[in-house]
């Protein structure tokens, strides 16, 4: 190799690898835009404004199926099972994966959604999808867009490999957006001998949570809020959201959002709709942070708002909070927030010796849901155990000695969050068999 | 955050263990600690690959996303910062690939400024249009080796390709280059 020209192109790389500062801004402002952890189970994130956005760009239309591809097999696919997407014709999940807008090729069901290579073995790797929840996933017809809306051009989609769609896995309730997915061996069933993949808790493990409704179906008319504070006089209102380009008349692809807000009983309804735009379908789906700043007609003296993509939360620490009475001598309560992506409620406690709570193995956290699912979870290693003789579940994080403990009080979900380190799995069973309801 | 002295007569090792930790709870300052002194470089070689400064930024976006909900799939803390590339490449291939679909691409960012020498700004058009006429694969390589500067064990293990192939690659991977720029500068 010539390595004058290998020194020349090195440069060259560099010198383009220089990042521009705008979009660096972009990326490090995105880090306070990320969701909790996934120990606590919440809504996508880009992904579902992706889906908003493109759900925008194109528009809603009625459902279209193929019927030139109905229930034919890729041409390279090997034993693919691909169900009739018929089948699911007016199912809401494949609205919800954006089967309004672009004509479906497949749709199945899978148990877990960590089982995404088991089904379609040749999609990358996507740890946003390791998570045992079940999902549903629908293949787009050749050549169909998902992200952006629009089609390619005819020459593009000529060019495509012929096992290359754009997929869509509806997990939770949330669409999580795929483009040039390889779908060579895809599965629909995966049959009694499929070998097993990860280990892991499926929700049918935790007797506990069993008896609480599902979580109810996103209202994809309304963009997801990312944070609401109510100011000082009580009808001042900030949310901020992640959403399309600020609008601008000149921009095909800017946003204009409207936020809609309404009191029932002591809950403030916050909905945040798009008002204009984007006039062109081409856009791309990259999020950018917006806020809305509305006045309330009057001041809003409840203590919890919705979000009406169907999510509540609070503004302030809720009735009906448990007590911990079996905390070590020294360990009091340190901080108390509101958790996000709970259609009842969920409310976080941090209890610790500490003040700075700079160690988190010198924590508990309690988490608490109000007649829904607490959707807490933990480490690899889960084990039953039982809290005042009703089933619970233990999470055991080996490498950082993290211990998660579920389990159900009455109406409410509670989870517990310690260390090995300080406490042992038995004193955590105690700690938890300590937690007394108001009044009981 | 913890410091460890790594051997005597050697420097300081700092261990992201207690980062790590932090952020697995939740913290997201430990994990702002933990990105921040990579995300310009993944900016960076996110932009060589995908070719826009937009799309770059959407793909680390995913990455810091996947990485932060992936925080229990990481068993080594202070192996951190070759894992968030992982991330970053996987998200940024993503992306390449979805290039190569005829998505919208952003013209080079390296265009020229009045100051510039019209032969450099000439060739850096040149290179430019040679480097996004490699397929994916070559791009990745090509960054992997001179913008990210990985080495061959690491680049390897991404790839999934024995050691001793890395560097192979990369020269069939420069030579291809070479003759997309030749015929680029013939035209």
């Amino acid at each position: 190799m010539n390595d004058e020209f290998e020194t020349r192109v090195a440069a060259w790389m560099r010198e383009r690898a220089r990042p521009d500062p705008t979009a660096l801004a972009a990326v490090r402002d995105s880090i306070d835009m990320l969701p909790g952890r996934h120990r606590v189970r919440r809504r996508g994130w880009l992904l579902a404004t992706a889906a908003v956005l493109a759900i925008v760009a194109v528009g809603l239309s009625s459902l279209v199926l193929s019927p030139r591809q109905q229930g034919t097999a890729p041409t390279a696919a090997s034993h693919p099972v691909p169900p009739d997407p018929a089948a699911f014709a007016g199912d809401p999940r494949v609205a919800a994966c954006l089967g309004t807008t672009a004509p479906v090729q497949y749709a199945f069901e899978m148990t877990h959604a960590r089982d995404y290579q088991r089904h379609l073995p040749a999609m990358l790797l996507s740890p946003e999808l390791d998570v045992d929840d079940p999902a549903f996933v629908v293949v787009f017809a050749p050549g169909a867009r998902i992200v952006g809306g629009a089609p390619p051009p005819a020459s593009d989609a000529a060019s495509e490999p012929a096992n290359s769609r754009s997929v869509c896995v509806l997990v939770a309730g949330v669409p999580n957006l795929y483009e040039n997915v390889d779908i060579s061996g895809m599965r629909a069933d995966l049959g009694p001998d499929a070998p097993a993949t990860s280990p892991g808790p499926s929700p049918s493990t935790d007797p506990g949570l069993e008896s609480f409704a599902p979580e109810p179906t996103r209202d994809l008319r309304f963009v997801p809020i990312s944070s609401l504070v109510l100011a000082a006089d009580q009808r001042h209102v900030t949310i901020d959201f992640v959403g399309g380009r600020e609008f601008s008349a000149t921009d095909p692809c800017s946003i204009e959002y409207q936020a809609q807000t309404s009191v029932e009983g002591d809950i403030l309804e916050v909905g945040v709709l798009p008002l204009r735009g984007p006039a062109a379908v081409t856009c791309d789906a990259v999020g950018y942070s917006r806020t809305l700043q509305v006045v309330l007609d009057a001041p809003f003296l409840g203590s919890a708002w919705r979000d009406r993509t169907g999510y509540l939360h609070f503004l302030a620490p809720p009735n009906g909070l448990v007590e911990l009475t079996g905390l070590p001598a020294g360990w009091v309560l340190r901080k108390g927030r509101d958790v996000e992506d709970s259609p009842t409620g969920r409310w976080e406690r941090t209890y610790s010796p500490d003040a700075s709570l700079a160690d988190p193995t010198r924590t508990v956290v309690m988490y608490q849901s109000f007649g829904g699912p607490v959707n807490v979870t933990g480490g690899d290693d889960v084990s039953q155990v039982q809290v005042n003789g009703r089933p619970a579940t233990l999470y055991r994080h080996a490498p950082t000695g993290e211990l998660v403990l579920v389990w159900q009080l009455g109406n409410d979900g509670l989870a517990l969050v310690a260390f090995e380190q300080v406490f042992s799995v038995d004193q955590l069973i105690s700690l938890a068999k300590s937690a007394v309801a108001p009044g009981g | 955050m913890e410091v460890a002295l790594d051997s005597p007569g050697r420097p300081l090792r700092t261990s992201l263990e207690p980062l790590v930790v932090a952020a697995r709870a939740g913290d997201r300052d430990a994990f702002r600690a933990l990105v921040e002194p990579h995300l310009a470089v993944a900016l960076g070689a996110s932009t060589v690959l995908t070719g826009s400064a937009a799309d770059a930024a959407d793909a680390v976006q995913e990455a810091l996303l996947s990485a932060w909900q992936g925080l229990e799939g990481l068993r080594e803390p202070d192996a951190f910062p070759a894992w968030f590339r992982r991330h970053v490449i996987r998200a940024a291939s993503r992306a390449s690939r979805a290039r190569d679909r005829g998505r919208v691409v952003e013209l080079d960012a390296s265009l020229p400024s009045a100051a510039d020498d019209l032969d450099r700004a000439v060739e850096s058009r040149t290179l430019g249009r040679a480097f996004d006429r490699l397929d994916a694969a070559d791009r990745l390589l090509l960054t992997l080796h001179h913008v990210w500067g990985m080495p061959v064990a690491e680049t390897a293990e991404v790839l999934d390709v024995p050691e001793g192939t890395v560097k192979s690659r990369v020269h069939y991977a420069m030579q291809r280059l070479r003759a997309s720029y030749d015929a680029e500068d013939r035209r």
